[in-house]
């Protein structure tokens, strides 16, 4: 197993309810596994997680993107900055 | 050629430092800035709109502006670029983000400046909450006006 650092950030920290988490995946497991479990351990997420995008290490990825230990995940809702 | 500034500020943003920051080089014949200010708006439940209250996933957030400045110096052919967004509280009437550029001529001024907020509004981690005169507080709702 690896352990990643999921961040909820904006709106869906409110959702959420925790600003962050340690989210444990199997090894191999990509961004998208890692967005189905978050979607199981926060159903508050609902389906406004499907328009969220998910930042690995600060930059946005795609969901095939394989995951390594100690990764820093972000959900990140859409943007209302300016 | 292309020289960058990248910044979050709590409080007012330094509008003089910002735009002497793109000044002094006499090669560059247009500068464009743009300022954007918490609107006046009301709400006919709670009242007239009172602040803005910015947060960002800051890290983020500098990485992507100091990215989006590099790229536009690069496609509009900019000798300088500074882009400033405000974080917390920005009451109406006060600016949260300001940009500003200086290119050779005035069209690729206006482009990159039209270019880098429409860009910095769709992919950078920051966002905003509504707060009105009754306590009313809200996400501020994602909509794409112009």
């Amino acid at each position: 197993m690896i352990s990643v650092t999921v961040l909820f950030l904006g709106p869906a920290k409110d959702l959420a309810k925790v600003e962050s988490v340690a989210l444990d995946l199997r090894v191999g497991a990509t961004v998208g596994d890692a967005r189905r479990a978050i979607a199981e351990r926060f159903p508050r997420l609902g389906q406004g997680l499907s328009k969220m995008r998910l930042a690995l290490n600060q930059e946005f990825v795609a969901d095939t993107q394989v995951l390594r230990a100690g990764d820093e995940l972000a959900v990140v809702p859409p943007v209302s900055g300016g | 050629m292309g020289d960058v500034r990248v910044e979050l500020v709590r409080g007012p943003i330094p509008v003089a430092q910002v735009r002497e920051f793109v000044s002094g080089d006499p090669s560059m014949g247009g500068t464009v800035t743009f300022e954007g200010s918490t609107r006046a708006e009301s709400d006919p439940q709670h009242g007239p709109l009172v602040r803005l209250d910015y947060e960002a996933y800051e890290s983020m957030a500098r990485r992507q502006l100091e990215r989006l400045a590099h790229e536009a110096v690069d496609r509009f052919s900019a000798g300088k670029i500074a882009v400033v967004h405000r974080l917390g509280s920005v009451p109406v009437g006060e600016a949260s983000v300001m940009i500003a550029v200086a290119c050779g001529h005035r069209a690729k001024a206006f482009e990159a400046c039209r270019w880098l907020i429409d860009t910095l509004k769709k992919d950078v981690p920051i966002w905003k909450k509504d707060v009105f005169e009754d306590g009313f507080v809200k996400w501020a709702e994602v909509r794409n006006v112009d």
